[in-house]
């Protein structure tokens, strides 16, 4: 082109960081490299020429949410963690449910020595009817 | 239905992964923390994209390949360690490759959507200089489409996403002088190109 190369790429690389930025007066970086404005002439407007030409273009916001979706999939969490960070008011009564169950289990397993180390007190015994 | 929320875990929190550099967030990842590669990917959807849809001229293909540049990143990001190729690159690589596949695959050239940029750019009343505009415009498209590939590459990687030299030798694993040198010699064949068909000062002047 023009000169020898090493000013001008810098120049290049300079010029077209300003026309990126959207600086329109390019001349002071001309001068900065010790280009002349002529051999900035012969090229910058090409570069402003390129600038149009690749004008970038964005994914729609629909597509963006879709991938990040996919990507992300399904979070896993373990039973302790789907409890963990489930209201309190919904542990609580989670809570009481197993604990019932746990009792009531227990009972029909052993009988009357769990009723009796829970309550202090014999179950009363089922009333059978009697036949006449 | 009850909505879960995400596990609170340290340093997971939308406004702290996006404190965090590259670097962590791709350590984070590798210990299957989805949030830090969904942080990643926030960072750079929209220049990935951008660069494909440049690369191959339509929506339907830049999405399809955008996608499949982040499942794949997603899929060996255990394997990625940085060395040099920060993780930007890294991503701009697989998306290098998969157009070019496409390219191959489809076995067509690449079609760069100048028509519909820079009809919608430029705004003119005179029919004469709408026939001078389009005629630069194809000019330009086609001396752009005839310069080889690594060309195009860096005109994409500086124009549409705005990278640095530094950057875009990361990415073409070359030294920020050898991009700026072939900068250098794309404009000037380029230029050459274009005035074999018309003045191109006026012609770059009126597209500026």
């Amino acid at each position: 082109m023009m000169m020898n190369s090493a000013p001008m790429d810098d120049f290049l690389t300079a010029v077209t960081d300003a026309v990126l930025r959207g600086e329109r007066n390019t001349s002071g970086i001309a001068r900065r490299y010790g280009i002349s404005d002529a051999d900035a002439e012969r090229i910058v407007p090409l570069i402003h020429g390129l600038k149009f030409a690749h004008k970038s273009e964005r994914p729609s916001s629909q597509f963006r949410r879709k991938l990040y979706r996919d990507l992300m999939g399904a979070p896993e969490y373990t039973l302790v963690e789907r409890v963990r960070y489930l209201p309190p008011s919904v542990q609580l009564a989670a809570g009481a449910a197993v604990s019932i169950t746990a009792v009531l289990l227990l009972i029909g397993r052993f009988g009357r020595p769990v009723f009796r180390l829970l309550t202090g007190r014999a179950p009363v015994r089922s009333l059978t009817p009697i036949s006449q | 239905m009850m909505r879960l929320k995400r596990p609170n875990s340290p340093q997971l929190k939308p406004k702290a992964l996006k404190a965090l550099p590259d670097a962590e967030l791709v350590e984070l990842a590798k210990g299957g923390r989805r949030e830090a590669f969904g942080e990643l990917y926030e960072r750079y959807a929209e220049k990935i994209y951008s660069y494909i849809y440049f690369r191959t001229g339509n929506h339907h293909d830049a999405e399809d390949l955008a996608a499949r540049v982040f499942f794949r990143a997603m899929a060996h990001i255990e394997s990625y360690t940085e060395r040099g190729v920060p993780f930007q690159a890294w991503l701009y690589r697989i998306a290098h490759n998969l157009v070019a596949n496409w390219h191959r695959d489809q076995g067509r050239r690449r079609i760069i959507p100048l028509d519909e940029f820079i009809a919608s750019n430029i705004k003119s009343d005179l029919p004469d200089k709408q026939a001078e505009e389009s005629e630069e415009r194809e000019a330009l498209k086609h001396a752009i489409n005839r310069l080889p590939e690594e060309r195009r590459q860096l005109l994409a990687l500086k124009f549409v996403d705005g990278l640095s030299n530094v950057e875009i030798g990361e990415i073409m694993d070359r030294t920020e002088g050898a991009i700026k040198s072939l900068y250098h010699r794309t404009l000037i064949a380029l230029r050459d190109d274009l005035q074999g068909s018309l003045g191109i000062g006026e012609a770059s002047e009126r597209l500026s």
